[in-house]
């Protein structure tokens, strides 16, 4: 069914980013899901890439050229294919069916509602269980003296918007509950994200209150002050509004706002001035433009840069969330967050301080707990805010890009700390777009129930588990597990994230990769240990000081043999043989999500090197490639 | 001595001193002819050693009585002395400011520094082109070992010993030479062994105005290429400053007098060859910078650098020996970059009196700082990306003394341990396998009676 072929289109000539390269000759296939364009080569490779419908972001017909009928397709991954069709008529029928195919208008019509994973009705229910916010809830010690775990909203009648069981402070009674739920934008009244039992300090989040200009809400005061009260270690909490102040105060003219430190007693009140997701969306615009670049200048890159506001976005937010971490573990305070809707600028900040506070969410597992919790529990918008639909552009934003480009520069900043690699961050991104699991469709809980996903669709999460070899950070220290990160945030530690904006342009990629190299070792080392104990087992047992389980000593022996006569085993080959290891697929291994098999040259940025030598063939991106040379050589 | 004269002040007590990333530390400050240096005279504080020759500007401050000098190092380095008196902090500056900008190369350090380590390789005896001659020989035939610079007298910035084609013989060298800026005529530079083409050096012709040409200079460069074969003439210049050099007598070479080139104009600031005397007087921080400064040597280094990032496997050197280069190009006790040319050197007789760097690094303890452990051997060429994208700020650098660097630290560490455990696991496995077939064979004539 998904791989029934639509069209097929010969002799299409996918243009390379670089210019001065030469471009591939192949065959276009149209599946329901995917876009698959397999280059003919001379030497009989057949090199494929796969491009799912759900993310591609736009297509565009360019201006006929001499050459033929140019067609631009621009992927929610930042790939970007450039295709040459000999017929006007051939392109126009793509471009057509690619408008149709990538801008599904029913959910129904997504990827995830006709993929199967081959799993039966039992594995799919427990993959759907596998993380749980509850879980997450006790792992922090709730319920406890201060906070409870609140059914208030399992029917979403407080709160449409919110997860069915909410953290509230036990002293809260449900009048303030319900209370302050109306005071506040869209019924997202003040709840828990995080507890950090260390210093019983909260990290609670709500929207943004309904005070205009002189409103004020009883209730919602009793429920900052029942926060509080929930955390003896300091007398006051902080209020933060992670908005530029301007932005707030025009939200009073519409009769929303921020809370007037006179009306609440003992709060501290703060903005933090992230900008709201159309400046986010317009700064990724052009950040993207500077990435697609053909061949720029250092000081067109550096300008571009600078002017898409980019990385300056990225500072405040991680600002922000070091701010709400030293909150709570330096001055033991309590922290309310909010912005407009407390789902977007919200989400960010909250799950970036619990990543500063808790090792766990620096774990593989971990981080899938904290976007189940802060972001898909929470209701943060993933199908308005990546356009899994054809719904209003106004809507789209790459904040929870922010988020895991935020984790991103943490990493870079702090090696060893995280348990996962960049690769896993960038399987996330790509998964939240491709849609062909259930855990990112739809704008909130209660929207996913009704569409009853859980039963149709399933979940990314035991996916990810089963492939966590290759997410693996080689550098990770459990020794460092208890620490809170403190990260500089000095403008000199944010860089352009190139691994993700410009992915695909593998040439600009390191050629040999540190990453892969640990990688196969820490794999080699499993074996070397499991041989080692082994040969320790066989020699005490050729000893005598063991008792032979498997018969005479020889056996074994001549099944392992002196290493001289198996050349193949792997504990043989001298240290660190392996060829540098670059091998770019591993992170496009979903089962369809994302296939690109693109084989680059390796010297793709090169404009003038070959001046000597056309003969010398570059340290290739291939392993075999390598060894063939070096062969040759020696 | 001289330097008794310059130092107004040779110690201060109660002085603090304020670095990034570091506790302050309180301190007697004391000068010497080539140190600055503070100590507190406790075992367990850094004390601070700095080279007046790697200061690169000073400035003070006054509040009160109480002086601040803000020290502005050549390695990047910026630090800040607080100096209780007012004279004290005046006499310290001016002597600070006349030790570092000393003019005469023999009072520099090196002539001074006695090595506490054993000499065990000496650096001075590492590079002896009649060696990498021998190498060059066992490839090919083509070129021969000239002395016509013998005495430095046909051009006096080149080594005296140079490898030209062999079908030339000196007397044409010497004309070529005098058709070339500063007589440095066309050189080998590097053979490339496995297609036998070759990369040449040496500074623009003097074609002036006239278009002045010289049969010797174009029999020359014709000479390293067989018939049929074509080469690029690389001028590192834009085609508008050639033009512009050729009314100072200078000028690029003519198509048609080297019709088996073809020219092609990279622009490039200034080009190597490499004067670091002159360019490493001063660095970022000097306002009063000479014309004839660059940070030449920098530039290559942090190119270098960019490849490295791109190819971690294919050096056997890491980052910190590219930093390491980078200090000791600006100011070192070691006299490896004094000097502007091999003639200069030998004047100064630096191989007599002072201890090449490259007797320090060989040592294997000090080697072992500088060895990347990812380093696989591997002849092939490798072509880096010139993409914006793949071109980072060297934070080595750059940034060294505006951040920690601790966690980068151990994450290098780490990744150190991992290879270095992996080494050790597979020769345990070996061993293992030994031992086991050795038992084996011992064994075996037991079993078969």
């Amino acid at each position: 069914m998904e791989h029934h072929l639509i069209r097929r289109v010969e002799y299409v000539k996918l243009l390379n980013t670089y210019p001065e390269k030469k471009s591939a000759l192949g065959t276009l296939y149209l599946t329901a899901t995917h876009l698959i364009y397999v280059e003919q080569t001379n030497n009989n490779t057949r090199t494929e890439t796969w491009v799912l419908h759900h993310h591609i972001m736009s297509v565009e017909k360019l201006p006929l050229t001499a050459s033929g009928c140019p067609l631009l397709i621009c992927c929610k991954t930042f790939q970007l294919l450039h295709l040459l069709f000999q017929r006007e008529r051939d392109c126009q029928d793509v471009f057509q069916s690619l408008l149709r195919l990538s801008q599904p208008v029913k959910e129904e019509e997504l990827y995830a509602f006709l993929y199967n994973p081959h799993q039966n009705e039992v594995d799919r229910r427990q993959g759907w269980e596998f993380i749980s916010v509850a879980n997450d809830f006790s792992r922090m010690g709730l319920s406890n003296e201060y906070w409870e775990i609140s059914h208030l909203n399992k029917n979403y009648e407080i709160c449409s918007t919110y997860p069915s069981i909410l953290g509230l402070p036990k002293n809260a009674s449900v009048a303030v509950v319900t209370g302050s739920a109306k005071f506040r934008s869209r019924g997202r009244l003040p709840v828990l994200s995080y507890y950090h039992k260390d210093t019983k300090a909260a990290l609670c989040r709500c929207s943004q209150p309904l005070s205009g200009l002189t409103s004020r809400c009883v209730e919602d005061e009793q429920m900052l002050q029942a926060i509080s009260q929930a955390n003896s270690n300091c007398p006051f909490i902080y209020v933060v509004d992670t908005r530029p102040k301007l932005n707030a105060m025009a939200n009073r003219a519409a009769g929303k706002g921020y809370e007037n430190e006179d009306n609440y007693s003992n709060i501290r009140f703060q903005f933090q001035g992230i900008e709201n997701i159309h400046v986010m969306r317009n700064s990724l615009q052009k950040l993207l433009e500077v990435c697609s670049m053909k061949s720029p200048s250092m000081s067109d890159y550096l300008t571009g840069l600078e002017n898409s506001g980019w990385l300056r976005h990225i500072k405040s937010v991680m600002d922000a969330g070091v701010f709400l971490a030293k909150a709570v573990c330096d001055e033991r305070a309590s922290v309310l967050v909010h912005c407009s809707d407390g789902w977007d600028r919200t989400a960010q900040v909250c799950s970036l301080a619990c990543i500063l506070l808790d090792p766990y969410y620096r774990t593989i597992k971990g981080l899938m707990v904290l976007i189940e919790k802060e972001w898909i529990s929470f209701g943060h918008k993933f199908s308005h805010r990546c356009g899994h639909l054809d719904t209003d552009p106004k809507e789209v934003s790459p904040v929870f890009t922010q988020f895991l480009e935020c984790v991103w520069q943490l990493s870079e900043q702090l090696p060893c700390v995280f348990e996962f690699n960049e690769r896993y961050l960038i399987e996330i991104h790509n998964q939240v777009y491709a849609c062909q699991y259930g855990n990112f469709i739809g704008n909130c809980q209660k929207e996913r129930l009704d569409v009853r996903l859980h039963e149709k669709t399933f979940s990314l999460w035991p996916y990810l588990l089963k492939n966590q070899h290759l997410y693996r950070n080689p550098l990770y220290r459990r020794s460092l597990e208890s620490t809170v990160l403190r990260p500089s945030t000095l403008p000199l530690h944010f860089k352009f994230w190139c691994g993700m904006y410009n992915h695909y342009d593998r040439g600009m990629h390191p050629k040999q990769s540190v990453l892969d190299q640990l990688l196969s070792l820490t794999q080699k080392q499993v074996e070397g240990e499991r041989t080692m104990t082994e040969l320790q087992r066989q020699l005490a047992v050729a000893d005598g000081v063991l008792p032979d389980p498997s018969g005479p000593i020889n056996t074994p022996a001549e099944q392992d043999g002196p290493s001289e006569k198996t050349p193949t085993a792997p504990v043989v080959q001298s240290n660190g043989s392996c060829a540098p290891l670059i091998n770019g697929d591993a992170e496009e291994a979903g089962p369809g999500a994302e296939k690109c098999n693109e084989k680059e040259g390796a010297d793709p940025g090169a404009t003038e090197h070959d001046l000597t030598s056309s003969e010398d063939k570059p340290v290739s991106v291939e392993t075999e490639h390598s060894k063939e040379e070096e062969q040759e050589s020696s | 001595m001289e330097f008794a004269e310059l130092i107004k002040t040779p110690r201060v007590d109660g002085v603090v001193l304020h670095r990034p990333f570091m506790p302050t530390v309180e301190g007697t400050l004391c000068l010497t002819g080539h140190h600055l240096i503070l100590s507190s005279r406790q075992d367990n504080t850094e004390e601070l050693w700095l080279l007046h020759a790697n200061i690169d500007s000073i400035e003070k401050r006054f509040v009160g009585s109480l002086g601040t000098i803000i020290v502005k190092c050549k390695d990047l380095r910026v630090i800040q002395l607080d100096i209780p008196g007012m004279e004290e902090c005046l006499n310290i500056a001016s002597s600070i400011e006349a030790l570092s900008t000393l003019d005469s190369v023999s009072l520099m350090y090196p002539f001074f520094y006695r090595p506490l380590f054993e000499v065990i390789e000496d650096g001075w005896q590492l590079f002896v082109p009649e060696e990498a001659f021998k190498d060059l020989e066992s490839m090919t035939d083509e070129w021969r070992l000239s002395e016509v610079n013998k005495d430095f007298s046909v051009c006096p910035s080149y080594p005296s010993l140079l490898t030209v084609p062999k079908d030339i013989d000196d007397e044409s060298l010497c004309k070529a030479a005098s058709f070339r800026h500063g007589g440095r005529f066309p050189v080998l530079s590097y053979y490339h062994k496995k297609n036998g083409m070759v990369m040449m050096r040496a500074a623009q012709p003097l074609t002036g105005t006239n278009g002045r040409r010289c049969k010797e200079d174009e029999k020359l460069i014709n000479a390293t290429l067989c018939a049929g074969k074509r080469g690029y003439i690389i001028d590192t210049r834009t085609i508008a400053v050639a033009q512009q050099a050729k009314a100072r007598g200078g000028g690029f070479e003519q198509e048609a007098n080297y019709p088996q080139w073809r020219r092609i104009h990279k622009a490039i600031e200034r080009c190597a060859g490499h004067p670091f005397q002159q360019r490493c007087a001063q660095s970022a921080y000097s306002n009063g910078k000479p014309r004839s400064e660059a940070p030449v040597f920098l530039l290559f280094l942090e190119c270098v650098w960019q490849i490295l990032r791109q190819f971690p496997c294919s050096f056997q050197f890491n980052e910190n020996f590219l930093i390491m280069l980078f200090e000791h190009a600006y100011a070192s006790q070691f006299s490896t970059f004094l000097g502007n040319s091999v003639a200069e050197r030998v004047k100064l007789l630096l191989s007599q009196k002072t201890v090449s760097l490259w007797s320090w690094v060989n040592r294997p303890q000090e080697l072992e700082r500088f060895l990347n452990p990812l380093y696989e051997p591997n002849n092939l060429v490798i072509w880096p990306s010139v993409a914006p994208q793949s071109l980072l700020l060297w934070e080595g650098v750059f940034l060294r003394w505006n951040r920690s660097t601790k966690c980068l630290d151990e994450a290098y560490q780490e990744m150190a341990h991992i290879i270095e455990y992996n080494k050790e696991l597979q020769n345990k496995v070996n061993s293992l396998r030994r031992q086991l077939a050795q038992l084996e064979t011992e064994d075996s004539p037991l079993q078969t009676p």
